[in-house]
């Protein structure tokens, strides 16, 4: 049974920092949480990134919805059950008023997450941003990382709408073996 | 101090102000009395100071208003926090505090029961917080805050009551502030 044996991929962690930097992130809002902890510290230390610690996924999306407005390039970093938390804020801010900011999260619920307290998170997590058309992907080889980070930032600023970057166990994690 | 004597007050002193305004009767009032390029009107409830916040952070050399409201800002209570602990100079937090839900039929909110806003903005790290009870209160407090480089959180204590007149029509101008501001896209 997987647990004690993952270890954090930090290798990973940082391809994926460094896909966050190439699509020109300059601010951040975040909720910590256990899968994207590493990549989290990489973002803290960046001094071109200006972070707030926020007390919930949805006040995080409200924040970056302002930063976008004045014309940073914001991105939440979550779990993914963020976007069962987020939603009003996704369909007030990001689809009623058109404001875009890219959200980075774990795939909690998706393949290899098992702890049974995200089987929520499992049916509503990706369901729930296809019903609300938020644009959206999963890594599932850490090669595509650079690209669909990038392409996502892309469709941000030109759909004006938030985009979400899943990122399944597999790719945060590794196994002792 | 009327609901809508305190919007005409905060309307007189919108220059270069960045304004998010709370939906409701706050949003209709204000746009009928000023039309104002750089307000983004109609946020919904919970989401005006954390967007407020967001830009402030954005755009610090530009003063930012979050036109809030006591039952907007008690659901989304945690930006206070938020807000108190990563400190935005350029930041002022307006609470029209009616202690009520005013566009709905006037049911009591927290504050209307005794919660105290202003209290709770000290708590969470506010250093400049003031609550007024009159339009020339409101004037001067608006004035000092405007004037000042530092995070604020002002308190106008209002009665709630029907809208004073036949107001304009409202309409969503959420892309006008981006664009004076000359946003990249």
């Amino acid at each position: 049974m997987r647990g004690s044996t993952s270890r954090y991929n930090l290798k990973n962690a940082q391809v994926i920092y460094d896909a966050v930097k190439n699509a020109g992130i300059n601010f951040l809002a975040y909720v910590p949480e256990t899968w994207t902890n590493e990549i989290l510290k990489l973002l803290l230390k960046d001094k071109e990134i200006e972070s707030i610690g926020a007390a919930g996924e949805d006040e995080a999306m409200a924040i970056c919805a302002g930063a976008s407005l004045g014309g940073k390039r914001p991105m939440v970093l979550m779990e993914g059950s963020g976007y069962s938390t987020g939603t009003y804020v996704m369909s007030r801010l990001g689809l009623m008023h058109h404001v875009g900011w890219l959200m980075l999260s774990s795939h909690a619920g998706g393949i290899g997450e098992v702890a049974y307290y995200h089987w929520d998170v499992r049916l509503v997590g990706e369901p729930l941003l296809t019903a609300l058309r938020i644009p959206h992907c999963v890594i599932q080889r850490i090669d595509e990382a650079n690209t669909l980070i990038r392409e996502a930032q892309l469709t941000v600023e030109g759909q004006k709408v938030p985009v979400a970057v899943l990122l399944p166990h597999h790719i945060l994690w590794e196994e002792a073996v | 101090m009327t609901h809508f004597e305190a919007v005409e007050v905060i309307a007189s002193r919108l220059t270069n102000q960045i304004v998010i305004s709370n939906v409701g009767n706050t949003n209709r009032e204000l746009y009928s009395v000023k039309k104002h390029k750089l307000t983004l009107y109609g946020v919904n409830m919970s989401l005006v100071t954390p967007l407020a916040f967001g830009l402030a952070k954005a755009i610090p050399q530009r003063k930012v208003i979050a036109l809030d409201g006591d039952g907007s800002i008690l659901m989304g209570l945690k930006t206070l926090a938020t807000a108190g602990t990563h400190p935005a100079k350029n930041l002022l937090v307006l609470v029209l505090d009616n202690g009520c839900y005013a566009a709905c039929g006037w049911y009591p909110t927290a504050t209307g029961r005794g919660v105290d806003l202003a209290g709770i903005a000290t708590a969470t790290g506010f250093q400049n917080v003031k609550v007024v009870n009159q339009p020339g209160e409101l004037s001067k407090a608006l004035n000092e805050c405007l004037a000042r480089d530092e995070l604020a959180f002002l308190k106008a204590n209002v009665e709630s009551g029907p809208l004073p007149k036949p107001l304009s029509r409202f309409h969503s101008t959420a892309w006008t502030a981006p664009i004076a501001l000359g946003r990249r896209w």
